[in-house]
């Protein structure tokens, strides 16, 4: 009860918090071990990770995808496990396996996507265009998703996220595997989110897009936030340059400068 | 709530109604989409043809069944009403098997963004679905039959009977949910193979153990839609009953309870289809719910994997090995493997043959020797070898980048998919042969042999073809990214056609007259022929893949 209090409290001014999250897939071991998060309204927190770390799991978790086997969630005032819908129709997600409808255009995957959350024809049609602008999707807007490249999909699910004006937007490795102008755009898109107040939880493996665009950062390993805080912080607490520092300094990272091949000393001509 | 959110005006969320009509729109537009025509007047035709059909056969539904001379005899409406809801039953439930599963609109991570609440998605997905051109060309009879069925009764009653066919529509509609759902988990589950056989040696067991239908009162009555003798009623009688016992049946019953003004009956069998319906669903959600374990790569392959190449060997060997594996290891393979024997034991079990070779004589069951045989080799090929480097994906690059040439890479396809088609055909043939024929001539047996070793070579040489020149992005999941152009399904479709050929004529000239050596000696040049031009056609196609690899790898590997 005093627990759900203080969530209460806090949710006022932070726009998500969990608490003590434990999650644990059968067979695969603990993915997360009591994990305390929280994120300011407006702020842009980039979690940082490496692969198996959990970071995934705990957006599903965050996003009410997932259920956590222990621990309280809060999101813009929610319980996610509870109240699914609410969190839905008020945040906007970017999973890192892409879910678009292959044989929908980008244009169709947007009205649909608008008309899911009770938009009206008009109105989602407005938000389409503009944002297919803005993600410069304009001219393939009328193809269908199953020819968009990698980061044309990437930047039309953003444009899926957002069509609904949604107040926290969590994107799952946004950055992976796209080319360069799609990354300046989402990198654009995600300045103009923050100047617009909305509140992003973002992972990426690409510290240096971190280091530029997040005011908050969280180094998650082995299912446990190592440590968070706004960046600035962070980096005088470790005092690195950035954000690449302050993740060496917490991560331990296997040292592989003594390895050798050894097969290409030997003297075989194969 | 957070402070900026307060300020936002949230619209209402979409209502049941909205949502099933936006879960119909989306896949009628994904359907549009794919049409081979994208233009106004390509549109209307694909309408017309699907309407056409469904509207003829509802039609004909409803002037059978208010025919004089089914509609006065209790036993034989009750046997055709429930014969025809037996057979939509089936035919409804057992699709996702028959077109191996390959679409799945409501797989959860699509929709997982959206507000809607699961169980809200899979009813308005079912009802979504029902309400496609499919659904309603499988559908219309029924709803033809009902409407003659209950010709001349009052409007309450076609008000019950209306409920009657919602609730039997929402059973097959969830229990065919329930069968994609439970094919794709089976299809991504570590054991497929095994599980694949498992059931096939069960059903084949069971098949055997299970007496024939027999139907041979059918074709000896001499055609007429009634009945002539009570001999022939009380069979008509029996069958009915039969059909009666098992829950398709429930709608027949309901309907000639509610005509006989048996309401309390009527009302049973109506709580039967709901039940049945609502067991359906809650199947569905539970395999819904399991649909976001991953697969497919376990450990268990991987060590096996490793092990496959730590054998010495030529380069050749080990692609060869390496395509037999990939073959082996995909879920759609063992699926369409299994399928011709499945379908011959349902053919054995219903008679269908029995009636095939009553109409169509004896050399019928040549025919069927050999087409069973045709079948399971053209299945592996078209969906295999027509698009044969988009289930190498990414890994084509490995190979193009492997110090062996474009030749042997070809080569090594051509060899595993024409030998496993081969076996497969040959296998369904023999297996044909002493399961439904009981034994079957020795000549008999080449002859179907000769027809599939005639078609395997010119519909891999086309599928090899076509693979180079309309190559095709397929997902590594079971649902498809995109579809092949019609051409080259057509293509497909003509190299059967030309394979089957010479089979086909020498049916209809030599085998008539029971020459058997000279139709062995004919199939055997033919097939001879087939696979010179199939070696020569192989060195022109290899050239092509040589000079498209790019092109190829690019439209495989797109994403």
């Amino acid at each position: 009860m005093q627990k759900d209090n203080a969530l209460n409290r806090i949710s006022s001014t932070m726009a998500l918090t969990g608490t003590k999250l434990c999650k644990q897939y059968p067979g695969k071991g603990k993915v997360l071990t009591d994990l305390d998060i929280e994120l300011e309204e407006g702020a842009l927190y980039a979690l940082l990770g490496p692969n198996g770390a959990g970071k995934s799991t705990l957006i599903g978790i965050l996003t009410g995808i997932y259920k956590p086997d222990k621990g309280a969630v809060k999101v813009l005032g929610f319980n996610p496990a509870k109240d699914p819908l609410e969190v839905k129709r008020r945040i906007g997600i970017v999973p890192e396996e892409l879910a678009l409808f292959e044989r929908l255009t980008g244009m169709q995957q947007l009205m649909f996507s608008g008309r899911m959350y009770g938009l009206t024809a008009k109105e989602t049609k407005r938000r389409a265009d503009e944002l297919l602008s803005l993600t410069e999707l304009s001219a393939a807007g009328s193809q269908l998703i199953a020819t968009y490249s990698k980061g044309m999909r990437r930047r039309l699910a953003i444009a899926t996220a957002l069509i609904h004006r949604p107040s926290l937007v969590f994107l799952d490795e946004p950055f992976d595997g796209i080319d360069i102008i799609a990354a300046q755009v989402i990198r654009a898109l995600l300045e103009e989110l923050r100047r617009q107040g909305v509140t992003i939880l973002l992972t990426t493996h690409i510290l240096e897009i971190a280091d530029r665009l997040a005011t908050h950062a969280g180094v998650l390993y082995k299912g446990k936030i190592l440590d968070h805080d706004e960046k600035d912080k962070l980096l005088a607490r470790y005092g690195c340059d950035d954000l690449e520092g302050v993740f060496q300094s917490l991560v331990p990272i296997a040292d592989i400068s003594k390895a050798t091949l050894s097969f290409y000393q030997e003297d075989s001509t194969a | 709530m957070s402070h900026s959110e307060q300020l936002i005006k949230r619209p209402r969320l979409p209502g049941f109604i909205s949502h099933i009509v936006l879960l119909w729109r989306l896949r009628m537009s994904m359907s549009n989409n794919t049409a081979t025509s994208g233009s106004r007047f390509g549109k209307w035709i694909s309408t017309l043809i699907v309407f056409l059909p469904t509207m003829t056969l509802g039609g004909f539904a409803f002037w059978f069944m208010s025919h004089p001379s089914v509609a006065q005899e209790q036993a034989v409406t009750q046997f055709y009403l429930n014969l025809l809801c037996f057979v939509t039953a089936m035919l409804w439930i057992l699709w996702p098997v028959l077109s191996a599963g390959v679409e799945d609109g409501s797989e959860r991570d699509r929709y997982h963004q959206f507000p809607i609440s699961e169980f809200r998605l899979l009813s308005a997905a079912i009802i979504s679905g029902v309400l496609k051109p499919v659904g309603l060309f499988m559908f219309s009879p029924l709803i033809g039959a009902t409407l003659g069925t209950m010709q001349g009764q009052s409007l309450q009653a076609f008000a019950w009977s209306f409920a009657l066919l919602l609730a039997f529509i929402a059973m097959c509609a969830t229990w065919s949910q329930a069968g994609v759902y439970w094919l794709r988990d089976i299809l991504r589950s570590k054991s497929n193979g095994q599980a694949l056989t498992l059931t096939l040696l069960v059903f084949i067991l069971l098949g055997m153990l299970m007496p024939q239908v027999d139907i041979s009162w059918l074709y000896k009555q001499g055609g007429g839609l009634g009945v002539d003798s009570s001999e022939e009623l009380e069979r008509f009688a029996n069958i009915a009953n039969a059909f009666s016992k098992v829950p398709p049946g429930y709608l027949g019953e309901g309907l000639l309870a509610l005509k006989e003004a048996r309401f309390d009956n009527m009302l049973l069998e109506l709580f039967g289809l709901c039940a049945l319906a609502f067991l359906g669903l809650l199947q569905t959600k539970y395999r819904l719910q399991g649909s976001n374990y991953k697969s497919a790569s376990t450990k268990a392959i991987q060590e096996n994997r490793g092990l496959l190449f730590t054998s010495k060997g030529s380069a050749d060997r080990a692609l060869l090995k390496r395509e037999l594996f990939e073959l082996w290891r995909n879920p759609r393979f063992r699926l369409l493997a299994v399928v011709p024997f499945f379908l011959i034991v349902v053919l054995h079990l219903v008679s269908a043959n029995q009636l095939i070779f009553h109409f169509f004589g004896d050399l019928s069951r040549l025919w069927l020797l050999a087409g069973v045989g045709f079948y399971a080799a053209v299945l592996i090929l078209l969906t295999f070898t027509h698009n044969t480097f988009a289930y190498d994906g990414r890994g084509l690059l490995n190979l193009i980048n492997a110090p062996i040439t474009p030749k042997q890479i070809l080569s090594a396809k051509a060899r595993i998919h024409r030998g496993v088609s081969l076996l497969l055909g040959c296998l369904a043939s023999l297996f044909y042969g002493q399961y439904v024929l009981d034994g079957v001539a020795l000549d008999w047996l080449l002859i179907a042999f000769l027809g599939v070793a005639m078609i395997v070579p010119v519909v891999t040489t086309i599928g090899l073809w076509v693979s180079v020149y309309y190559p095709v992005k397929f997902d590594a999941s079971l649902n498809r990214k995109e579809r092949q152009p019609l051409l080259v399904s057509l293509a497909g479709f003509a190299g059967c056609v030309i394979g089957a050929l010479p089979f086909i004529l020498l049916n209809m000239s030599v085998l008539k007259q029971g020459q058997f050596q000279t139709a062995i000696l004919i199939l055997s040049s033919c097939g001879l022929v087939a696979w010179v031009a199939h070696v020569l056609m192989l060195r022109v196609i290899s050239n092509a893949y040589d000079r498209r690899q790019s092109i190829i790898l690019s439209a495989i590997t797109r994403v």
